[in-house]
């Protein structure tokens, strides 16, 4: 098996703290540990690993990781890095994303953006218009689309920093952003896990926690469609293909389907990480067949829901 | 010498004995305002640009702001002002005119229904009626937000002690039913119709009718609102009327001042505040405008509030209260001199 998992992964999760600070000679600060300096942040041409596909991301790679373990592709290599660690400058790009060569890059950064805005219901319940989701609850505050999506924008923001560092240090080399899954529908599998992921979430208070009001499934859907449009449309902007959840994954109303929750409220399951997998490989296909068509649209196949 | 009406008028009736021609800090134009604001009053406000510094510094200095149109619970501060939330008490955008103030409040209770609805800007749609706090999804969206914001207005009338309201300007473009628009169809959203869209410079008389109008309005629905008139010291960005646009701005501050002195002569609780006068005074030597001769600095604005805070606030010390302005008090200090930002829908007007 020639798949790299991620350095980062290796280097911070196999390993204690106070080793980590031994081996980088990194000192604690009062608030936490200070991330390690890599002694050399330059990286030689000749050790750069040619990969085919890199699959860079945070939390929702987990997935992807897991179901590579159980049936490892050589042809995929997950770079997993916190969401904190994910690189935004170009000097940390170097670091990470310097030891690889990839002839594909599919970027899983972010994501659970529709999540921390309304994944529970905050003081005042919301509804907004969507041309996806349709009917609205009046009897809610009614907002803007413009300001739910100005909403999800500024927690994105540290997400879309990552994807434009990606995207500038492999600037030629294909690339698209494949979507973060969709909500569960079943407001009780997400209370039954919700701790975990509320206290990773600065949006979520601890009162919300200890009396969790589940926000509507139909308003998270509505929040996540949203997302998926801005994504979307950012990928645009910066030269890369989107790629959409995949669709056997969905339920009849475009939750995620109940075979693929994980004891988690946000994330999916490694049967989702396979599908995931799948659809990595579809891209992968359509990006080589690209290549021996003049015409690049013809090459959009059906099976991989991706629009450039 | 003989006695004379002017012989032994105080300092403050002379211009060369009146405070401020030396030393600009020392002008202070306001003689006995007619009353006093207190901390726990909640202070509404609106009109043109320039009332949002006025609400800034008053809430920066402990002041009891009214914002009844709050922004939603998932909004930073930044993006909240970024959509107009808490600029003025409603999310109303600016209100130039006596007029646009009159029909706000009639449509607020259902008195006046316009025939416009929402105005196309590209794909996205606007309120032709404030259309510079952002863009809508749909005409429904429109007209749901819109509910929601007169809905605002209402509780800000029913529930203000105090009203400071900055006119703006005379000019204005009105749809076929009378409806007045903050700006000229087709300069932020809607298309220009010269058979249905009429242009109009309000008068004097026009003007006091209207501000009498809103004023009754209020009082019908809060018999205790007291009010505070200013008229913007900023200059008209265009003028529609083929003049230069510095004879149509000194006309249309006249008119506008001309109209806040009749209606707070004739109103024991209504007071003009004159930060009209301190920011255009020939004191200033033209210090209170900026290098576009329009925008006002924070230097104007913070002398501004200094006399305001002084006088209706009880806050005397002009160095003191100095002190306070956000300007003074954080990372902002540094640029006390250069132009403020206000958000102003007649600064579209400059797009070619």
């Amino acid at each position: 098996m020639k798949r790299i998992f991620s350095v980062l992964k290796r280097a911070w999760r196999k390993t204690s703290g106070k080793a980590r600070r031994e081996r980088h000679g990194t000192k604690r600060r009062a608030g936490g540990l200070t991330p390690p300096q890599p002694k050399s942040p330059v990286v030689r041409p000749d050790r750069r690993t040619k990969v085919s596909v890199l699959v860079v991301g945070a939390s929702h790679t987990n997935a992807v990781e897991l179901a590579l373990q159980e049936a490892p592709d050589a042809g995929i290599t997950v770079c997993h890095a916190s969401g904190a660690r994910i690189p935004r400058s170009a000097e940390q790009a170097h670091r990470l994303y310097g030891r690889f060569d990839p002839e594909i890059v599919v970027l899983m950064i972010g994501g659970n953006h529709h999540h921390a805005v309304g994944l529970l219901e905050g003081p005042e319940p919301f509804d907004f218009e969507s041309d996806e989701v349709p009917g609205i609850d009046l009897s809610r505050r009614i907002i803007g689309r413009e300001e739910a999506r100005a909403a999800l924008l500024a927690n994105a923001q540290r997400a879309m920093s990552g994807i434009v560092t990606a995207r500038s240090h492999f600037p030629d080399v294909p690339m698209a952003y494949l979507a973060s899954p969709p909500p569960v529908s079943n407001s009780e599998h997400i209370v039954k896990y919700l701790r975990k992921f509320g206290k990773n979430t600065p949006t979520i208070s601890e009162e919300m926690l200890r009396n969790p009001k589940i926000t509507p499934a139909k308003i998270r859907l509505k929040l996540y469609r949203l997302q998926l449009q801005i994504f979307k449309d950012f990928s645009s902007e910066k030269g890369m293909d989107f790629i959409f959840p995949p669709e056997a994954a969905l339920d009849h109303d475009g939750f995620l389907a109940w075979q693929y929750r994980k004891n988690d409220p946000t994330h999916a399951n490694v049967r989702y990480g396979h599908l995931v997998l799948d659809t990595i490989r579809e891209y992968a296909a359509l990006v080589r067949s690209r290549r021996d068509m003049p015409d690049r649209k013809a090459a959009v196949g059906k099976a991989v829901a991706l629009e450039s | 010498m003989t006695a004379h009406p002017y012989s032994d008028i105080a300092d403050y009736r002379h211009w060369r004995r009146a405070p401020g021609v030396e030393d600009l800090s020392a002008l202070d134009p306001v003689v006995a305002p007619k009353f006093m604001i207190r901390q726990e009053d909640r202070i509404a406000s609106g009109g043109s640009c320039f009332a949002q510094h006025i609400m800034r510094h008053l809430v920066a200095n402990g002041f009891n702001a009214l914002v009844t149109e709050r922004a939603p619970a998932i909004f930073t501060s930044e993006l909240a002002e970024q959509f107009h939330y808490g600029i003025f008490s409603t999310r109303s955008g600016n209100l130039y005119t006596a007029r646009q103030l009159n029909q706000l409040i009639a449509r607020a209770y259902g008195e006046f229904s316009p025939k416009a609805v929402a105005w196309r800007r590209g794909e996205a749609f606007v309120d032709p009626f404030r259309p510079g706090i952002g863009e809508f999804c749909s005409e429904n969206e429109v007209v749901l937000l819109r509910e929601a914001h007169l809905r605002a207005v209402r509780e800000m009338v029913e529930t203000l002690d105090v009203f400071i309201f900055t006119l703006g300007l005379t000019e204005a473009w009105l749809d076929e039913d009378g409806a007045v628009f903050p700006l000229a169809p087709g300069v932020a959203g809607g298309v220009y119709d010269q058979d249905r869209h009429r242009f109009r410079n309000f008068t004097v008389a026009e003007t006091v009718a209207d501000l009498g109008e809103a004023i009754a309005a209020i009082r019908s629905r809060n018999s205790g609102a007291r009010f505070i008139l200013t008229v913007s010291p900023v200059p008209l960005m265009a003028t529609a009327l083929d003049r230069h646009v510095l004879v149509s701005t000194t006309h249309s501050k006249a008119v506008l001042r001309a109209a806040a002195q009749d209606i707070a002569d004739a109103d024991p609780l209504v007071d003009y505040f004159p930060s009209f006068e301190i920011i255009t005074a020939p004191q200033t030597r033209g210090a209170y405008y900026g290098p576009d001769a329009r925008a006002v600095t924070e230097a104007g604005v913070r002398h501004v509030i200094r006399v305001f805070l002084k006088h209706y606030g009880g806050l005397a010390d002009l160095e003191t209260l100095a002190e306070r302005s956000p300007a003074a008090t954080d990372a902002d200090a540094a640029l006390a001199d250069q132009i403020i930002n206000a958000i102003c829908d007649e600064e579209m007007l400059d797009a070619r």
